[in-house]
């Protein structure tokens, strides 16, 4: 096992040990407050496997926390391939047009800190309430950083690599898909990575929506009937697979890297 | 083919460059009127102070840069962008570090939409001329930088363009690099007699590989002079005539930078 995980697996364990001992152990804290990490443990063991548990835990269809994952993971890869397949071509228009670019950037720029949270009622008057306004406002958290990503990473292409390519014979239009794209695909690599990490952070606040199933739900779902481990279950479920996904987007990444150099 | 009586192929009249405002103060002008020819089969270097718009007047003949006032025709037709007619190579890295070296070489010619079989024929017969058959399948980033300079060459020479353009292709290379690399340029140049414009600002490469050295003016430039190098190929910098010659236009452009104080 590599030296850094070693290290990680340490420091996990530290804080699960400091967690234990300041609940369970010395019960400092009303479980209400802060539940154990065995009962947190628990909590996912019976969210997973115990089908009694799961009908409380809402869900029409799979009450399991295997199920919300699946529904959550699925609302976002939509949120998320909608916002690229929107921002990438914006991106690539903005930073390769000089007439476009003073337009637009300033509604950019004011519409940009705007978090997603922000749009819900917005969303749910557009879209009703139900699957629609909820890929919306993922959309959004996936949206702006793909777009900031793909302006820098086109205008961070040396202009040499353009003329050189239009020197050969290549047209704008062959320039474009076979020198400035392929140059910037790093950073659009990286703003795909980032960009998945921003939508998934949106999950929970988009099923804030009347949403019956997801993560965000079965958070939600579980504050009103003050099932702590069940909050924290969820919340550490939306961490792990945060973290999971991440992981993903980095060995792709580097198998990228690998290829280039 | 002669094109016509004098065989000029590429002419340049009355060029000026101003950067920056136009017309009024403001701007900085770059080139002032200057007029040159270029005979077909014939290579000619531009040399001058650093500052003096050499590169700058490379620029406007590979048609990335339009001049204020004057024009530049090849072959007859003015030159209104970069066009395969031209093969430029770069001072900087220009290469497409994503693709391999034939790949690389080759681009031109697949852009162009020649056919693959041919394609290869001609990729196979620059990497001959560049000594980099061996290197291939390699990426720009494997290769030292005087075999990356020599693989742009490639790469502008396959497409077979009436002119090629070298705008200080050594100047970023070590000094006993460099010399092996004009040595190679002169060996180049001795099996295509391409029409050649080299911008340099070193003045024993320019009398090594010139059959004319063009020797302009400090900032706003023109050309001062217009210097025939009649040695005999191949030359050597310890023969005395070359010496002398490249003697005579250091002072040459000593005398413009002492205007200066």
């Amino acid at each position: 096992m590599p030296k850094k995980m070693l290290q990680g697996l340490f420091s996990i364990s530290v804080v699960a040990c400091v967690w234990w001992v300041v609940t369970d152990g010395r019960q400092l804290f009303n479980p209400l407050v802060l539940p154990s990490p065995v009962s947190v443990a628990k909590a996912a063991w019976d969210l997973l496997f115990d089908p009694q548990v799961q009908l409380f835990s809402g869900g029409i269809y799979n009450g399991s926390l295997l199920g919300h994952a699946l529904i959550s993971t699925g609302r976002v890869m939509l949120g998320f391939t909608t916002g690229v397949l929107v921002a990438v071509p914006l991106g690539v228009l903005i930073a390769r047009s000089a007439t476009i670019e003073p337009y637009i950037d300033p509604i950019l720029q004011i519409l940009r800190p705007i978090p997603p949270i922000a749009w819900t009622p917005l969303a749910i008057l557009w879209f009703g309430i139900g699957l629609q306004a909820i890929v919306f406002l993922i959309f959004l958290g996936a949206f702006w950083p793909m777009l900031l990503n793909t302006v820098s990473g086109i205008r961070e292409v040396p202009a040499i690599l353009g003329r050189a390519a239009a020197s050969l014979g290549a047209s704008r239009r062959q320039v474009l898909f076979t020198v400035v794209l392929p140059a910037a695909i790093p950073f659009l690599f990286t703003g795909l990575r980032l960009s998945f990490g921003s939508a998934w952070i949106t999950i929970v606040a988009a099923e804030l929506i009347a949403a019956s199933e997801g993560l965000g739900y079965l958070i939600m779902n579980a504050r009103r009937i003050l099932a702590a481990p069940d909050i924290v279950s969820g919340m550490l479920t939306i961490g792990l697979l945060g973290l999971a996904f991440d992981r993903i987007f980095q060995a792709l990444e580097r198998r990228l890297y690998a290829r280039a150099a | 083919m002669s094109l016509n009586a004098t065989d000029d192929l590429l002419t340049a009249s009355h060029v000026s460059k101003v950067f920056g405002a136009t017309g009024s103060a403001g701007g900085f002008r770059a080139l002032d009127d200057a007029s040159f020819v270029v005979k077909d089969k014939e290579f000619v270097s531009i040399i001058g102070p650093s500052g003096c718009g050499k590169s700058t007047m490379l620029s406007i003949i590979g048609g990335f840069e339009q001049p204020s006032a004057g024009e530049v025709t090849l072959g007859k037709q003015p030159i209104a962008g970069p066009s395969r007619d031209r093969g430029f190579v770069f001072q900087a890295d220009a290469l497409f570090h994503w693709l391999t070296v034939e790949e690389n070489v080759g681009y031109g010619l697949k852009v162009q939409g020649y056919p693959k079989a041919q394609r290869r024929e001609i990729v196979e017969r620059n990497l001959q001329l560049v000594h980099l058959t061996r290197f291939r399948k390699s990426t720009p980033g494997q290769l030292s930088g005087g075999m990356r300079q020599r693989v742009a060459i490639a790469r502008a020479l396959a497409t077979d363009p009436r002119i090629l353009l070298l705008d200080e292709p050594f100047g970023a290379l070590d000094v006993l690099t460099r010399k092996k690399m004009q040595d190679e340029l002169a060996r180049i140049w001795d099996q295509t007699h391409k029409t050649v414009v080299l911008v340099t600002h070193s003045i024993e490469e320019a009398v090594l590989l010139s059959d004319r050295i063009l020797v302009m003016t400090k900032s706003p430039g023109t050309i001062k002079q217009t210097i025939a190098v009649d040695l005999e190929r191949p030359r050597s910098p310890r023969d005395p005539r070359f010496r002398e010659l490249e003697l005579s236009i250091t002072e040459l452009i000593m005398t413009e930078l002492e205007d200066d104080e």
